[in-house]
């Protein structure tokens, strides 16, 4: 059996910026305060709902930002300890356990924003674990990030993100199944990708 | 696009280990009203998430929805009921047991009734939950029983009710098909709404229509996201809404783009106007012979023979003219709606709309001729609303844009007409009096209500924060509160509401009691389980109306579980006829209950006097009886009134030169979820949204703090500079409790303006001015 390559596309002119499926992340991988790994970014103006252009002629669109899971991904290169690594499905995982805390991935890494590290112990708001029960939890002096709701796929249920789209604007699977819906709308729809010109050959596509 | 509606698959059920799993209703009042699974470990509620309806279209969750267990860990829960010590609004408490809370209630309720009678004891709610045991209905049965007060909200019924007049749907929100038929749609106007982020989950079927071609426009002053993702956007003057609407059916008729055959056949369009007593001719008028009350024997007339006829008789019933029948000079209704919009030319109205007479030409057009057209309006919240929501019944009337898939007008609202309300609100047959909020302050004022003394003693507030929520938020403490002697308010968390009462009672949260709720953005009638107990010494709200009963002597009437209650609601032939039955939705948790992508007003069978689309009223009666009269001669048809204060033709502009506007944002619901610690995360502070040249020319940066007043009261905030916002406009986000902001409230600056026609509460129709803060 061929191997899977997971992608997920996420659809420019449906996306409504509602940060639906940030919230879903935050409350699945009971993320710690101020941590984001899926943001929703506004393409317009300096501000979040703000747009590009002077009243009346304006523009505005959202974005939803997380990692890229890309095939030649420069954080496993810079990675010294092995806790970043990517997975034959196309996953780039962050192992906790074997993270120092040197942050050269988010160094290395062409997208801001898509890492979190702390100094300090996780702070969170509730006195007890929220989102799934299998949910590895957050280490102080660690870097943590999306990781596809890895999880969540073995059950097959698809990641938290892309479950909850009030707009379904957001498409997961296997991109090297033709008959997959992904495989479908890449064949079909104009796409692009975030800094393609990196060449780190990112697994997230923007249809546009 | 059908797979698309299946990518989104729901969790499966008992995935986890030693996870229980709840099928309960998010239940505030954006109505989506959606299933969720709550997910229980050890007794904690740890997860919210999306839960499947039959039809998987429905299925949906949203940033609200996922952060439940924030609102419900909440360290603000009320945890006990509690007495104000100090002076109102001091923030001194003293904890009470329920049986002295409840002996307390009763003591005074009793002794308000020797003193000053039943209607003295006043009842608000709002919209806080929509489930129908325990949400804003609630008391209803307790109103009655003790023949208390009942205050209707007046929220958002201006345009409801102007469109309601014409359609037949009254003071109801069921006008438009169910919103998952806009896919059918081939154009759609999208009218002073921000549908994605007030109601996220209809852009699915908005945008899946614009993937098929639709056209989808956007009228809103603002950029808003919804603006953003349209075909087309047009910024209109605020409050300038029915003008443009009178001006796209003078468009419609001076281009003759009009369904004539629609008018004749499913409007009053040819029925004949009396010039003397300005109603309907009937045959009635002519024989003197009264037929029974119902009898539709409007006279039109005949083409063929040349004379006045009884409708149902004519088959080519004339649409224009003016004719005299036996003596009595009449004009059809059609003629005299063609009269009224002519002055209303994309040229004169363009410049009270400050659009181009061609954007007004093109968008007639375009919803007379790319049919099926939907509008999908939100709340006009203008004095002008009434007319605005008339104007769009006119404009369905000319196109036939409605009753057919696709084409719809106005709000969404089809539910309950398989419950038994009448059974479960009014035991024993009595409604209690109903005063609209607005004219509350007048019916203090006077001591009277209908000509007759009514004395106000009690104010219980639940399912409501009317402090934070109602319009003029000063007026409401210094002139509404003091005015009763006792103010007992119920919620989860304190709130602007609970800080200013005399008796505070915790309420559960939704997933700790259960109950049974209904669409109308779905097809479905649910059932929420208790997922929790409930949390401290929390209630629901029946709980307490149960004990307040029972000590007023009315135990008998609340002598009923919860599940009796339930078999009540849904004891009705129009529930049996769709195999719902408390047994069944107890079992199945979702029972659908409407079609999915239903039609209402299927064969043009529409709920007024005629039957017909009543875009002319004979009789126009103001939308609530308080006994005043209105001047009938202004409501027949619509006119461009501007909004009685946001206008510039208004010599407090001079002063307050700005128009202020509130903002429902993603974050909340209202006031609900204002301080989930998530969503202030994303969210953190409330800031006035200026247009950059407004801003500079008051010398304010982004980020400045500023003061936004009137003499009503004032805002202090942060301010965000956004080319999105309409010049001479300002924006800012409702339902933030008063100490987020650093000095004031939002609705200090709001409008109570009393409307004795729409009885609304105007919230946009309001002036103010922004300066640096100190």
């Amino acid at each position: 059996m061929a191997l899977k390559k997971y992608v997920l596309l996420i659809d420019i002119k449906r996306c409504i910026g509602c940060h639906t499926c940030s919230v879903a992340c935050k409350l699945g991988n009971n993320l710690p305060q101020d941590v984001w790994w899926n943001s929703a970014l506004t393409y317009g103006g300096l501000a979040m709902d703000t747009p590009h252009g002077a009243f009346p002629n304006l523009e505005m669109q959202y974005l939803t930002l997380s990692c890229q899971h890309c095939d030649k991904p420069a954080c496993v290169a810079a990675c010294p300890t092995g806790a970043t690594y990517r997975r034959e499905d196309g996953i780039v995982m962050q192992n906790y356990d074997a993270c120092v805390g040197c942050r050269l991935c988010i160094l290395s890494c062409p997208y801001n924003g898509v890492r979190s590290y702390s100094e300090n112990p996780p702070q969170y708001n509730l006195d007890f674990p929220v989102g799934d029960a299998f949910v590895k939890p957050q280490q102080d002096k660690t870097v943590s990030k999306c990781h596809f709701c890895y999880a969540r796929l073995d059950q097959d249920l698809l990641p938290a993100c892309v479950e909850v789209c009030p707009a379904k604007a957001r498409f997961f699977g296997d991109a090297s199944d033709p008959a997959s819906e992904v495989a479908q709308l890449l064949k079909t729809r104009k796409t692009t990708q975030l800094l393609a010109d990196k060449k780190t050959q990112p697994s997230i596509y923007l249809l546009i | 696009m059908k797979h698309r509606h299946q990518t989104n698959r729901p969790s499966i059920v008992g995935s986890q280990a030693d996870e229980q799993i709840f099928s309960c209703i998010c239940s505030g009042n954006c109505q989506s009203r959606c299933r969720l699974f709550v997910h229980v470990r050890d007794g904690k509620a740890v997860k919210t998430s999306m839960a499947p309806y039959p039809d998987a279209r429905y299925n949906r969750v949203c940033l609200r929805g996922l952060s439940h267990v924030q609102r419900i860990y909440d360290p603000e829960r009320l945890k006990y009921p509690m007495k104000r010590v100090g002076a109102r609004g001091e923030g001194k408490w003293e904890r009470l047991s329920w049986d002295e809370a409840i002996a307390l209630i009763v003591s005074k309720f009793k002794s308000y009734q020797a003193d000053c009678g039943p209607q003295s004891i006043a009842f608000s709610a709002v919209s806080g939950s929509e489930a129908y045991l325990n949400g804003a209905y609630s008391t209803y049965r307790l109103a009655s029983v003790l023949g208390a007060t009942h205050t209707e909200h007046s929220l958002d019924m201006a345009d409801t009710y102007g469109l309601g007049r014409v359609i037949g749907s009254g003071n109801t929100f069921n006008q438009s098909n169910d919103r998952a038929d806009l896919v059918n749609a081939k154009t759609i106007l999208i009218w002073a709404a921000n549908v994605t982020d007030s109601h996220p989950h209809d852009w699915r079927f908005i945008v899946d229509a614009q993937e098929k071609g639709a056209k989808v426009v956007v009228i809103d002053p603002r950029f808003t996201t919804c603006a953003a993702k349209a075909d087309q956007w047009i910024s209109i003057r605020p409050g300038s809404d029915p003008a443009l609407a009178l001006s796209m059916a003078q468009v419609i008729l001076s281009e003759q783009l009009h369904d004539e055959d629609y008018l004749l056949h499913h409007t009053v369009g040819p029925f004949l106007v009396r010039e003397d007593t300005k109603k309907f001719l009937r045959q009635s008028d002519l024989t003197g012979v009264k037929p029974d009350k119902k009898a539709r024997d409007y006279i039109v007339w005949d083409k063929e023979t040349s004379e006045g006829r009884v409708v149902d008789q004519v088959a080519k019933p004339v649409l224009e003219g003016s004719f005299t029948v036996s003596g009595i000079p009449v004009t059809t209704a059609f003629s005299l709606l063609k009269a009224s919009v002519a002055r209303y030319t994309p040229e004169e109205t363009g410049k009270l709309c400050e659009i181009g007479p061609e954007i007004i030409r093109d968008l007639a057009r375009l919803y007379a001729t790319n049919k099926p057209a939907s509008i999908y309006n939100g709340f006009i919240q203008y004095d002008n609303g009434l007319q605005t929501g008339h104007a769009w019944g006119i404009l369905a009337s000319l196109t036939g844009n409605i009753a057919k898939p696709g084409a719809s007008v106005g709000h969404i609202g089809r539910a309950g007409h398989d419950i038994n309300f009448a059974e479960f609100f009014f035991p024993n047959r009595k409604r209690p009096v109903t005063v609209p909020w607005v004219y509350l302050k007048e019916v203090l004022k006077t001591g009277q209500f209908y000509g007759k003394p009514h004395p106000l003693k009690a104010l219980v507030i639940h399912n409501s924060n009317i402090v934070c929520n109602g319009s003029n938020q000063n007026e409401i403490l210094n002139t509404i509160f003091p005015a009763f002697d006792f103010i007992v308010a119920a919620d989860m968390v304190e709130t602007d509401t609970t800080r200013h009462a005399d008796l505070v009672l915790p309420i559960c949260h939704w997933f700790e009691m259960e109950d049974i709720i209904q669409g109308p953005y779905h097809p479905y009638t649910c059932f929420s389980e208790k997922a929790l107990e409930p949390a401290y010494e929390s209630k629901s709200d029946m709980d307490i109306w149960r004990l307040i009963a029972r000590g007023m002597g009315q135990g008998k009437y609340f002598d009923y579980t919860d599940e009796e209650f339930f078999s009540m609601l849904l004891n009705t032939d129009a529930a049996r006829a769709v195999w719902l039955s408390w047994d069944r939705l107890k079992k199945e948790k979702v029972v659908q209950t409407l079609p999915v992508t239903w039609v209402n007003w299927e064969g043009n069978k529409f709920r007024t006097p005629s039957g017909r689309l009543e875009f002319y009223l004979e009789d126009p009666k103001p939308r609530m009886d308080c006994g005043v009269a209105i001047d009938k001669s202004r409501e027949h048809l619509p006119v461009f009134a501007p909004p009685i204060e946001a206008w510039p033709d208004n010599p407090l502009s001079q002063k307050y030169p700005l128009v202020y506007h509130t903002v429902r944002q993603r974050w909340r619901v209202h006031s609900q979820w204002f301080n989930t610690p998530w969503l202030r995360e994303l969210d953190p502070e409330p800031l006035v949204s200026l247009h950059p040249k407004d801003a500079r020319a008051r010398g304010i940066e982004e980020g400045d703090t500023v003061e936004v007043f009137n003499d009503r009261g004032h805002v202090v905030l942060k301010a965000r500079l956004s080319e999105a916002q309409r010049p001479g406009m300002v924006s800012v986000p409702k339902g933030w409790r008063r100490d987020q902001f650093i000095a004031g409230s939002y609705q200090e600056l709001t409008t109570d303006y009393l409307n004795t026609s729409s009885y609304n509460q105007s919230f946009y129709d309001v002036l103010c001015e922004v300066r640096k803060w100190r």
